[in-house]
């Protein structure tokens, strides 16, 4: 089952964040490991992400600091700040209900 | 990669150069140099690894909120053909089988070309005695090779057009354009211009050479005995002319065909209420 771009939109920040708190990464980087971790269930655009991760940035979820990749070329790494990490909670908390409340009309049962 | 750079500079080109889109620009040229690099050390092929990588860029309305050109963008997905939209897959398709079969193409216009000259020369050749036969056989030996050629050209056509079929719809403008598949073939085309623009000049200096003979001859040999065979070997190095001119222009024209079709989608037919 592929998941449509629209009904994923509001979580790629809650990826994206998630995979910044192991450590610094650049946008390509992150594309990459969206990609590996959804399987073939959701490909990133780069566009997607790349509005993603300047969307938190101008948030202040993020930060972007200069580096340079093996080979030598410029980029722009991004880590999480507290604020990021706090939202990033408050994110996982929100999917928690999320799913509860779409489960329970899913099932069909009554609480 | 000059295709993914190509495409890119597109993309951005319609919007001013501020240091936003400047950033935008070279970071996402980063990330698909990075996205290019990795499928081909997979091992795909140059052309797949490009096809995929604009496919999995996705498109500037998306990061336009971030970049603040959000009210530029987004008049471009209003075109309702009635016709689906060409997609990339299948433009990369017609383009491959253009490319591959450009060369038996323009082989089959030399050779129609080509295929008149013994016809044209023989006969006239062997009425002024160069050749040890009669008119009527010299003109029999004529109809045969440009059957025989002609032939050939239409196999070779026809060998072709297999190869293209499955891209009919492309073909004959059945499809909506796709602003994506539009930049694409644009930067396509872009890369083989070059080469495209001198074969022109190259095939434009010969239409210009091509009567020369003709004329000189004419002109030159108006009391000879010899004014119609040489009038006639001026003709068939006018074909002969025409046929190399088809042949250095029609190979190295396909990527800009390619684009010009795609681009033009048939819009008259596409409105038309079922």
């Amino acid at each position: 089952m592929v998941i449509s771009a629209d009904a994923i939109r509001g979580y790629v920040d809650l990826m994206v964040l998630s995979l910044l708190r192991s450590g610094p990464s650049y946008a390509y980087e992150l594309a990459q490991r969206i990609t590996a971790i959804s399987g073939d269930d959701y490909a990133i655009k780069q566009t997607t992400l790349y509005s993603a991760v300047k969307r938190l940035e101008s948030g202040g979820l993020v930060s972007s600091f200069p580096g340079v990749s093996p080979s030598g070329k410029p980029r722009t790494y991004y880590r999480t700040t507290d604020a990021g990490l706090a939202h990033f909670d408050l994110k996982v908390a929100e999917w928690r209900s999320t799913k509860s409340v779409v489960d329970r009309f899913i099932e069909g049962a009554t609480p | 990669m000059n295709v993914i750079i190509a495409y890119l500079e597109t993309m951005f080109s319609a919007y001013p150069q501020t240091a936003r889109l400047q950033e935008a620009k070279a970071e996402l040229q980063a990330m698909m140099e990075d996205a290019y690099t990795g499928l081909i050390a997979e091992g795909r092929a140059e052309n797949e690894a490009v096809g995929q990588v604009i496919r999995d860029f996705g498109n500037l309305e998306e990061v336009a909120p971030v970049l603040g050109i959000a009210s530029d963008i987004s008049a471009t997905h209003t075109d309702a053909a009635a016709f689906p939209p060409v997609t990339l897959e299948e433009a990369q398709g017609y383009a491959n089988a253009k490319q591959r079969t450009r060369r038996r193409v323009s082989a089959a216009l030399m050779l129609f070309a080509l295929s008149p000259a013994i016809l044209i020369v023989l006969p006239v050749a062997a009425e002024s005695g160069l050749v040890p036969i009669t008119d009527g056989i010299g003109t029999f030996i004529g109809l045969m090779a440009l059957l025989v050629l002609a032939g050939v050209g239409l196999l070779l056509l026809l060998a072709a057009s297999r190869e293209t079929a499955p891209y009919k719809r492309i073909a004959e403008g059945r499809f909506s354009a796709n602003p994506t598949v539009t930049r694409w073939a644009e930067s396509l085309a872009e890369q083989y211009e070059r080469g495209r623009t001198r074969a022109l000049q190259t095939a434009i200096v010969l239409a210009v050479l091509a009567p020369i003979p003709t004329l000189a001859f004419a002109l030159f040999l108006d009391d000879s005995t010899w004014v119609d065979f040489w009038t006639v070997i001026g003709v068939v190095f006018m074909l002969a002319v025409v046929a190399i001119g088809l042949g250095i222009l029609l190979p190295r024209g396909w990527a800009h065909d390619v684009a010009e079709k795609l681009g033009h989608s048939a819009p008259g037919r596409g409105n038309r209420q079922r």
